[in-house]
């Protein structure tokens, strides 16, 4: 046993830990009291570890003054704005809906750093008091190392003297158990949350510079650096997002198992090394998430209802049928990388799709249908082609064949069931959580790596089109009509579903499990089905998708992308993820948003592309305000429009709401205050000492 | 009701009689309010003059409970007025109102169960107590809360945790105490003792309005009492006149 090797992975162990537990406490601390899961956590510590970049190296400040700018005024005010502006507003909204604004703000920030930082030069961010080392048993420890780790120990002593001896502290862990009745108390919920998304994003800071600065080898890429902030979403689960103690234990756990596995190689495999070890946190927080018992579970809350019409069968043909035809007229119109991209927008659009029964009517989030995608068009690449790809084997019965495609829907299907049966009786954020590690995992260690989609770095595969007989769909005009046709085709049936028996089950399963029995099923069943279902689709979009470009990379189906599993699930509830319209919609401005920059940025001869992201960001943070996505939103003010504007009073038939989409918030979040009423109230809370109202005992 | 009503109403009350001019500390007219696009409650007219105790009953369902979110700022009341001490206090925030002196006991357990006793007298502080005077307040009128000091609310009994929602009331001093269902889920006996804390707590010039399913227990300390239905008053008087002019059935037997 080498004992000096073992201290020494320990302390780069503990010295890890230290920096996700102080971005996972940081993330305890805004979850616990405004409810929001904040998944720009890891972009926020990225932010800042550019922003400390700028002031220290750039403009070439102390290193004092840098870290009290930073971590003492920038940091807590963009934590502070984000809450104002954006979290404020979804107190009462759904959980995709809360999901997607955080997640478009953590694209939106990404693409803010690529504006302001472009990655066209190298930045290196200086460590503390490099080269400063004291050696421990024979071991050398830098300095570097000791003050992270003494940064955690002072945090966790820190946060707990707040939360357990201050009035302030108190009152946020108060406001878990019930906001309003902090709010009873005289205390305010609503500064109660600014001030801790002030805190979380200090935290988050404090994480990002001491990962860019340490020997980590990450330093200053964006990309990298949020992600690995994320991989502390695994140590805050260990504290099942409200014990801080919890959540450095989990921490530990973490950042040693890590350390010993990148320290050890425990195999000679060079697949488990490379593929593996780096996502060991997301490995640890699926783990987490299977493992934690289920009362700890409890309080992840569904996704709120959200009514819709749903077309009969002759009125969805109709409008398939149109949009064949429109599908049709585009091909005509449109030539060259443009028709590319509004083919894969319409591929997209049928992964989209696939999450309308998942989580428009059932309620379930899955951040991983990109990760289905990939199965499929893994799938078609190997069963429709003629038996000479490399890796994995091939079972080609012939270029196109469209059985591909079917296999591409079994398979996806099959793995999506695969994740379904351990993950099925988690909810809500804790489900969304599962399937953003399983993309992680899986775009590691399956897609990259070359067995998968071809050998080499270069990740890429070929993906044949389907080809049915004598009708040819080697023009990519007729792809794009046939991509329609499918579309139309899955919008149909998803439609029909929806009308029958099993719909009815998907709209109990969203509402209440215990409702699912009553309608003469199984809920575990249910939920099991309908997430087959869905990667079967999400598989069969991704063959088709494959086919745009006869050609798939490994990164098309991680979690980032482009295009990515977060930004599908992002566009999809952005465009309305209750309606088979959205989707057509999401896929359209997931590809066509980058090609019109590009076109813009030839224009105006810059690179456009951060701007895009950005851009990203505000769509899902509009979101944030029409809560039914963009169609629901159109929709309702076109009929506004055309209906002799008399929308509200039809609203008001409770028995078929003609709002498609709409959410209906039970609850009024506050009436409109008017200018005199609040100059009536400034005088009373001036007059409070004087007329003796406010306390009995000072009469 | 008509303002000449509430006088009548307001005068032949006996606590009334110390200040017969001057305005009650709290008075809802016409209040409507709605989740929603259901209005609860159709057109309120209610006051509590100042250092009173004045009941509200009804039936499950009446909008009890709804009046009282309005008054404490919880739901924002769609038209009428809110008036505390004479002024309108609409559109102020549930906070502000605590603050200015409107202390609300919920339904259920005004308490928060994952905090220790110590920790929820703690949040008593806002209006610049300190946490030792609350502790000694409370512990004088509810001895038994003080051995249970670091336990949780939420293991606390019903009525001790009743007790513990109540202690705010004793230690800030607020010129307004709104109660819910004090009784709910728990003993008679606990129910006679908590309301004879409700009564030492007007006599100390706290006006109080209390909504009650314990029709008889609360009618006991009441100086007025108002019977609410659909969303209306329906009646407003004494306690006895209340009592007489009152059928079972509209109480839902809780007259018995
Ligand atoms: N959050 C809410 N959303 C929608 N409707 C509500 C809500 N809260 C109460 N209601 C409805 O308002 C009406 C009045 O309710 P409220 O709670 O005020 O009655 P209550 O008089 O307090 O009854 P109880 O004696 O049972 O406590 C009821 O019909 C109830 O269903
Ligand atoms: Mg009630």
């Amino acid at each position: 046993m080498d004992w000096n090797k073992l201290l020494e992975l320990t302390i780069y162990g503990v010295a890890l830990a230290s920096i996700y537990a102080i971005a996972a406490s940081g993330l305890v601390v805004t979850y616990t009291t405004s409810g929001i899961f904040n998944f720009a956590h890891g972009a926020i510590g990225m932010l800042m570890a550019f922003a400390y970049w700028q002031v220290r190296v750039e403009w070439g400040w102390p290193t004092w003054l840098s870290l009290l700018v930073i971590l003492g005024f920038v940091a807590p005010l963009t934590g502070a704005a984000i809450e104002r502006v954006l979290i404020r507003n979804l107190r009462a909204a759904p959980l995709a809906v809360t999901l997607v604004v955080t997640a478009a703000l953590m694209v939106g920030l990404m693409g803010l750093a690529t504006v302001l930082w472009a990655p066209n030069r190298s930045r290196l961010l200086p460590g503390f008091y490099t080269g400063k080392t004291v050696t421990i048993a024979n071991t050398i420890v830098t300095y570097q190392q000791l003050i992270t780790i003494g940064l955690a120990v002072l945090l966790a002593i820190g946060l707990r003297s707040l939360f357990l001896w201050t009035r302030t502290g108190i009152a946020m862990r108060a406001v878990v158990d019930s906001r309003d009745l902090v709010a009873l108390n005289g205390g305010r919920p609503v500064m109660l949350s600014t001030l801790s998304w002030a805190l979380g994003a200090m935290l988050a800071g404090l994480a990002g510079i001491l990962l860019a600065s340490g020997p980590t080898g990450i330093g200053l890429a964006i990309e990298a650096l949020t992600l690995v902030v994320i991989n502390a979403y695994a140590a805050a689960l260990f504290g099942r997002l409200r014990s801080i103690a919890f959540t450095f234990v989990g921490a530990l756990v973490i950042g040693l198992v890590q350390q010993y596995s990148v320290g050890y190689n425990l195999t000679d495999n060079a697949f488990f090394n490379t593929q593996v070890v780096p996502v060991v946190p997301y490995l640890m927080l699926f783990v987490a998430l299977l493992l934690l018992p289920e009362g700890r579970l409890r309080g992840a809350q569904l996704v709120h209802a959200i009514k819709i019409r749903v077309p009969s069968l002759r009125t969805s043909i109709f409008w398939g049928g149109v949009l064949v035809l429109a599908g049709w007229v585009i091909s005509e119109l449109v030539t060259g990388t443009n028709l590319t991209a509004v083919s894969k927008g319409v591929a997209i659009g049928i992964i989209m799709l696939s999450l309308v029964p998942l989580t428009g009517y059932a309620g379930q989030i899955s951040l991983c249908q990109m990760t289905f995608a990939g199965v499929g068009a893994f799938a078609m690449s190997r069963i429709a082609s003629s038996g000479t790809t490399v890796g994995f084997g091939s079972l080609g019965i012939g270029n196109g064949n469209p059985l591909g495609l079917l296999a591409a829907f079994v398979l996806a299907a099959a793995v999506g069931a695969l994740i379904a049966l351990p993950a099925i009786r988690l909810q809500g954020l804790y489900l969304a959580l599962a399937t953003m590690a399983f993309a992680v995992i899986m775009s590691s260690a399956f897609f990259e790596g070359g067995a998968i989609f071809g050998a080499g770095s270069t990740d890429a595969g070929a993906v044949q089109r389907p080809h049915f007989g004598f009708v040819s769909l080697n023009s990519n005009a007729a792809y794009l009509v046939f991509l329609t046709f499918v579309f139309g085709l899955v919008a149909v049936g998803v439609l029909a579903l929806r009308r029958g028996p099993f719909g009815r089950r998907l709209l109990a399963l969203r509402d209440s499990p215990a409702a699912v029995a009553t309608l003469g099923g199984s809920p575990t069943r249910t939920k099991l089905l309908v997430f087959s279902l869905s990667a079967g689709l999400a598989g069969l979009g991704g063959a088709l998708y494959g086919g745009v470009d006869r050609n798939v990379t490994a990164g098309q189906f991680s979690l980032f992308g482009p295009p990515g599993s977060l930004s599908v699930f992002v566009l999809a509830v952005v465009g309305g993820v209750a309606t088979v319209s959205g989707p057509l919609l999401g896929g359209q401005l997931l590809m066509m948003t980058p090609v019109f920059f590009t076109w813009l940025g030839t224009k105006l001869k810059t690179d456009l592309t951060p701007y895009a992201q950005v851009l990203f960001g505000l769509a899902g943070i509009g979101l944030g305000r029409n809560p039914g996505g963009a169609v629901a939103e159109i929709s309702t003010r076109f009929r506004a429009l055309v209906m002799d504007r008399t929308v509200h009073e039809s609203e008001s038939e409770t028995h078929d709401p003609p709002i498609e989409g709409l959410l209906r918030r039970d609850v009024p979040l506050g009436a409109p205050i008017t200018p005199s009423q609040l100059q009536e109230l400034d005088a009373l809370l001036d007059l409070e000492e004087v007329s003796g109202i406010g306390r009995a005992g000072s009469r | 009701m008509t303002p000449s009503e509430l006088d009548l109403v307001t005068a032949e009350s006996e606590p009334a009689a110390s200040a017969p001019e001057r305005e009650p500390i709290l008075e809802l007219r016409a209040v409507r309010a709605a989740y929603g696009r259901i209005e609860v409650l159709r057109g309120v007219d209610l006051a509590v003059p100042e250092g009173s105790v004045v009941a509200l009953l009804g039936r499950n369902g009446a909008g009890k409970t709804t009046t009282l979110n309005v008054i404490s700022g919880q739901l924002p009341a769609s038209h009428g007025s809110v008036m505390l001490a004479g002024r309108r206090v609409n559109g102020a925030s549930a906070d502000q109102l605590a603050r200015l002196g409107v202390c609300t006991v919920p339904e259920g357990r005004g308490v928060f169960p994952n905090l220790t006793v110590h920790e929820n007298l703690r949040l008593f502080t806002y209006c610049g107590i300190t946490v030792d005077e609350v502790e000694a307040a409370t512990f004088a009128r509810f001895p038994k809360l003080e051995p249970r000091r670091r336990q949780l609310a939420g293991t606390l009994s019903g009525g001790e945790q009743q007790m513990l929602a109540l202690a705010r009331a004793l230690a800030t001093r607020p010129a307004v105490l709104l109660l819910d269902e004090l009784s709910m889920g728990l003993a008679p006996i606990v129910v006679e003792e908590l309301y004879a804390q409700v009564a030492k707590i007007a006599t100390e010039g706290i006006s109080v309005l209390v909504v009650e399913q314990f029709a008889r227990t609360v009618l006991a300390v009441a100086d007025l009492a108002a019977v609410m239905h659909h969303g209306t008053i329906h009646h407003v008087g004494t306690p006895g006149a209340v009592m007489d002019q009152l059928s079972d059935a509209y109480l839902g037997g809780g007259l018995s």
